[in-house]
């Protein structure tokens, strides 16, 4: 689709935010209509990326548990991570690719959970590993909005404070 | 529930309250914009008492049919009626109402202290920004003056549910994860981490069980230009536990994301905790304050879970619901993710 999905929707959120937001006089309406532009565009951003957050963070789930399989002392958790590591997306869907992602990021908290258990220096690399697929967890899940939003947040803010300030003066 | 059919129904519900009141009136009502709790509404009311006109502003506070957090009107009332008129500032409570058939859920009504302001983020801004200092320390002395309350004082023995020092910090941990659990829309796997780390390496027994706000934090009070604290809010978490919980809870970075070193854009967080300790008698040891702070950021996405949860399944879709939750569930995560890295 042209223009893309992505595009519309971004275009759908500026225009609510810089047309129709300013019109609205009734500061609960106001501040809805502005939370549901950011709202689409959340959206919009979150669509761009699904599918590549969605592929990248199960290949390397899947690489954490093919790395470390050997440092699993439990076998019945041992089979299901070597079941887990060789798996492969053949639905590209987002809600299937969602499904596998959730099953494998439970698995890697009980992965997790197990190798902070045992000693020695492979349990130690394999935790260091799933920090370090944890860090990448939270960078893919970080929205760029979230600080448009805080900054608007403070203007609006200010704005009714000082209104409020003269009302009351 | 309409504002039009409130407004009747609110009417009926002061001529009950105030039986000698004629002409009774709603001058405005303003909805309160950005609780996530509670509906709130300010409320001009007018009516006429032994021939004198009276005008009067109150708050009334509704609960949603599906809340956030499970709490209810009741706690909030009792916090607001046991600490009138103590160092503690707050608003007067006027009616509790458990009965749903007035308005739909139950609900209070309280005085509304006007000529104030809640939003933390203006202390980084002029005009707002002379009193910031001013205000962050009254707000850890009045932290102090809550945790040093003795609760028969002020007739909350009965309505807090007893504790033991060595007990609180798993009571509290137990009930915010079993939260989560039940609202979890996808696994949080640096949320079950840090869970197991405090359950590894929990905190010394606290220094004495006491009055514990539950929300107490920068955006949950009242100020003025003057600099003055003129009401505590947001009482709906209120127990009793350890005094560093709520030390730790105003201390979140997420209440003053922008500048993190600063506790709720106030005062510098050091400064915050000497003036605590000072004035509490208590003592804030770094390594259990760390412990109740990463539990706050625990206890913050649990309660980010559930905001989530509920516009997930259409049982509360505002947008302060939706967006907030995605919002605070992002600044949130990078927290705790920094957090734990600190100790792993």
């Amino acid at each position: 689709m042209k223009p893309s999905a992505d595009y519309i929707l971004q275009m759908v959120a500026g225009t609510l935010m810089t047309r129709y937001v300013p019109m609205m006089t009734e500061e609960k309406a106001k501040a809805e209509l502005g939370l549901s532009a950011l709202l689409i565009g959340v959206v919009s951003e979150e669509m761009e990326r699904a599918v590549a957050r969605r592929v990248e963070e199960n290949r390397e789930v899947r690489g954490v548990f093919s790395r470390f399989l050997h440092v699993v002392g439990d076998e019945g958790l041992k089979a299901r991570l070597s079941k887990a590591a060789q798996g492969q997306e053949t639905d590209y869907r987002v809600s299937a690719m969602d499904k596998a992602n959730c099953e494998l990021l439970a698995l890697l908290t009980e992965f997790h959970a197990h190798v902070e258990g045992l000693e020695g220096e492979d349990a130690r690399a394999a935790e260091e590993a799933v920090w370090q697929a944890l860090e990448n967890w939270t960078k893919r899940r970080e929205f760029a909005s979230t600080e448009v939003f805080t900054q608007m947040l403070l203007a609006s803010t200010v704005e009714k404070a000082l209104e409020r300030e003269a009302e009351f003066a | 529930m309409e504002i039009e059919e409130l407004v009747k129904r609110f009417k009926e519900y002061v001529a009950e309250k105030i039986p000698e009141a004629e002409a009774i009136e709603i001058g405005f009502v303003n909805p309160i914009f950005g609780g996530a709790s509670r509906q709130t509404y300010s409320i001009e009311l007018r009516y006429v008492k032994k021939g004198k006109p009276v005008s009067e502003r109150v708050i009334l506070r509704r609960e949603f049919e599906s809340g956030i957090i499970e709490t209810t009107v009741d706690t909030e009332f009792k916090a607001y009626r046991a600490f009138y008129g103590t160092d503690v500032p707050v608003p007067r409570v006027m009616w509790i109402e458990k009965d749903s058939t007035w308005l739909g859920t139950p609900f209070y009504v309280m005085e509304e202290i006007v000529g104030c302001e809640d939003k933390q983020m203006l202390f980084t801004v002029p005009p707002f920004d002379e009193v910031r200092d001013r205000v962050g320390e009254a707000f850890f002395r009045i932290m102090a003056a809550i945790a040093t309350t003795n609760p028969a004082d002020v007739g909350l023995e009965e309505t807090l549910e007893a504790v033991t020092p060595e007990a609180c910090w798993k009571r509290e941990l137990d009930y915010w994860e079993a939260d989560a659990d039940k609202n979890e829309l996808e696994p949080h796997p640096v949320f079950r981490a840090a869970v197991r780390w405090l359950r590894r390496n929990p905190p010394p027994p606290a220094q004495k069980i006491v009055i514990v706000h539950g929300d107490m934090r920068a955006g949950n009070f009242l100020f003025n230009r003057k600099g003055e604290i003129r009401g505590i809010l947001d009482w709906e978490m209120m127990h009793m536990g350890d005094p560093l919980e709520d030390l730790a809870w105003s201390m979140n970075r997420l209440w003053s994301w922008s500048e993190p070193e600063k506790a709720g854009f106030m005062i510098p967080r050091e400064k915050g905790v000497r003036i605590w300790e000072e004035a509490s008698g208590f003592k804030a040891d770094p390594d259990a304050l760390f412990w109740w702070e990463l539990f706050s950021s625990v206890k913050g996405i649990a309660i980010w879970i559930s905001m989530n949860k509920v516009y997930a399944d259409g049982t509360n879709t505002d947008p302060i619901v939706g967006y907030g939750g995605i919002w605070a569930a992002d600044l949130q995560r990078r927290i705790i993710l920094n957090q734990m890295k600190e100790i792993s």
